[in-house]
C-alpha cells in the first residue's frame, strides 16, 4: 500500500469519523493515547521505515475506528497489534517498499573494509538489526521483537497474539536460531569481533 | 513455559544491535495527525501555554512542545542507552574507549497542523550518526562497561552525578537531559538557561548538534518562530546533509 493510498484512506476515514459519538470518541482517544507509541514501535520493528511507520500507524487506528464495535473491551492492544502486523505485511509487500528496502544480505554491510568500531554508529546498528530481522518470517519476527526488545513475557505475547504459550516459545526459539545464525555470519566477516 | 533470559541482557554484539531499536519512538505530531484523521481533538495533555503565545504572536500557528510520552521515555533513557551501547561495543572492540557518541533522542516539539490530516509531515525522526559528530568525540574515554545492556537501562535512572568521576560526555548528557526535562514540563526559560550553560561549558561539545536542536524546540515552544527558523537555517547551512536536515528544513520552510 502506498503512502498516497494510506493518506487517501485517512482522509476518507476522517470524513467517516466525524459522526462518531462521544463514547466512541473517548474510547478511540484512550486507545490512541495508550497504544499509539507501542504500535508505532511495533511497526518499526516489523520492518517499516520511520516515515512508513507514521502512515501505517495511522492506518492501524483507522481500521480500529471502523471496527470499534467489534473490539472486545480489554483486547484493544491485541487487536491493534494484529492489525499492525497485517498493515506492515501489506506495506512490505508493496513494490515501492521492496525497491526502497531491498537488502539481500546483512553481512554485506560489513564488507568493504568496515571496522568493528563503525558499529558504534547507532543508525548502522539499527540498520543491521533491521536487515537481520528482515530475514525472519513476520510471525517469528513479531514474537522475537516483542520478547527481546519490548520485553514482554511469553504469556503476554501469547495473549496479545491469541496463540498458545508453547507456540510463542517455539517461534521465539526459531527466531533466536535465525538471529544467532545471522550474527555468526556477521562475525565471520569481522574476525576480531567475538 | 519459563521465559528464557533475554538476549538484550547479554553483553555482546547481538545485545547491542537489539538495544539500537530501543530508541525508536514516534514524534508527537504523528499521533496528533492520526488523532486528526480520526476526527479526534489533539490530546489535551499536549497543549501548552506555548500555543497561546504562538497564537498571540501569529507565529507558527499553534506551536507546541508535547508532553510527549515518547519524548519522556526516550530522553534520559535514550541518551544513556546509546552511550551504553557504545560502551558495550567498545568492550567488544577490545577497549573501554568510545569511538564516538551518538543519540537519537526524540525532539518532541511538534508543529500542530490543524489543516487536513496526514498531508503535512511536520516532523522527521532523526538520529545522530557518527558522521554527524565532531572529531573530538573520537576516542573519548569513558568508564569501562560493567554488565552490558542492563547497565544503560538502569543507569539513566540512577545517575548520581559525581563531578570528579563524571566524564565530559556524561556531563554533556546530564545538561541536555536537564534541558529536555525542562521542555517536557514546559519550562522553556529553564530549558534555554540550561542550554546556555551547556554551550558555555561545551562550546565544541560532542552533543552540540542535539543542543542546537533542543534550542530550536525551545524557541518554538516559546512561540519564537522567527528565531527558531533562523537557527534552523543556520544549522542547515552548516550541515545541509546532517541527520537533522529534514526536520530543520521543515522548520526553516514553515510560514
Amino acid at each position: 500500500m502506498t503512502t498516497l493510498a494510506l493518506r487517501d484512506e485517512a482522509q476518507e476515514a476522517a470524513k467517516e469519523a466525524q459522526p462518531v459519538g462521544a463514547p466512541k470518541d473517548a474510547r478511540l482517544r484512550a486507545m490512541l493515547d495508550a497504544h499509539f507509541d507501542f504500535i508505532w514501535r511495533s511497526l518499526r520493528r516489523l520492518g517499516l521505515s520511520e516515515d512508513r511507520a507514521d502512515d501505517a500507524a495511522q492506518q492501524v487506528f483507522i481500521v480500529a475506528s471502523r471496527r470499534l464495535d467489534s473490539i472486545v473491551a480489554g483486547s484493544e492492544q491485541s487487536f491493534l497489534f494484529r492489525t499492525a502486523t497485517r498493515v506492515a505485511s501489506d506495506v512490505r509487500r508493496s513494490a515501492s517498499y521492496r525497491r526502497e528496502f531491498a537488502h539481500p544480505d546483512p553481512a554485506a554491510d560489513l564488507e568493504g573494509g568496515s571496522r568493528p568500531d563503525e558499529l558504534l554508529d547507532r543508525r548502522r546498528a539499527r540498520a543491521l538489526l533491521d536487515r537481520i530481522l528482515d530475514t525472519m518470517d513476520l510471525d517469528l519476527r513479531a514474537v522475537f521483537v516483542l520478547f527481546e526488545i519490548e520485553e514482554m513475557t511469553i504469556a503476554e505475547i501469547a495473549a496479545l497474539l491469541a496463540i498458545p504459550n508453547g507456540t510463542v516459545a517455539s517461534r521465539l526459539q526459531r527466531a533466536r536460531e535465525r538471529f544467532h545464525a545471522k550474527l555468526a555470519k556477521l562475525r565471520s566477516h569481522q574476525g576480531d569481533l567475538p | 513455559v519459563t521465559d528464557p533470559k533475554r538476549l538484550i541482557d547479554e553483553n555482546n554484539l547481538g545485545a547491542t544491535l537489539l538495544a539500537s531499536a530501543r530508541s525508536d519512538a514516534p514524534w508527537r505530531s504523528a499521533r496528533d495527525r492520526t488523532a486528526a484523521a480520526l476526527g479526534l481533538a489533539a490530546s489535551t495533555a499536549a497543549v501548552t501555554s506555548a500555543s497561546a503565545t504562538a497564537g498571540a504572536t501569529g507565529v507558527d500557528g499553534a506551536v507546541r512542545v508535547g508532553a510527549d510520552v515518547a519524548g519522556k521515555s526516550t530522553s534520559t533513557a535514550t541518551w544513556i542507552k546509546i552511550v551504553g551501547g557504545v560502551l558495550v561495543v567498545g568492550a567488544l572492540a577490545g577497549g573501554a574507549y568510545v569511538a564516538t557518541g551518538g543519540s537519537s533522542a526524540k525532539h518532541s516539539a511538534a508543529t500542530s497542523v490543524p489543516a487536513p490530516p496526514t498531508t503535512v509531515r511536520a516532523q522527521e525522526t532523526e538520529s545522530v550518526a557518527t558522521s554527524g559528530l565532531p572529531a573530538d568525540a573520537i576516542a573519548r574515554r569513558l568508564p569501562a562497561p560493567q554488565s552490558g545492556a542492563e547497565q544503560y537501562r538502569s543507569k539513566a535512572h540512577h545517575a548520581s552525578p559525581d563531578p570528579a568521576a563524571e566524564s565530559a560526555l556524561a556531563r554533556e548528557l546530564r545538561l541536555l537531559d536537564a534541558a529536555r526535562s525542562a521542555l517536557d514540563r514546559h519550562d522553556v526559560a529553564d530549558a534555554l538557561a540550561t542550554l546556555d550553560r551547556y554551550e558555555r561549558a561545551f562550546p565544541s561539545g560532542t552533543l552540540r548538534t542535539e543542543a542546537s536542536m533542543l534550542r530550536v524546540e525551545a524557541l518554538l515552544a516559546r512561540g519564537d518562530g522567527v528565531e527558531a527558523r533562523k537557527l534552523a537555517r543556520d544549522l542547515l547551512a552548516q550541515d545541509p546533509l546532517g541527520p537533522h536536515a529534514r526536520r530543520l528544513r521543515t522548520i526553516a520552510d514553515s510560514p
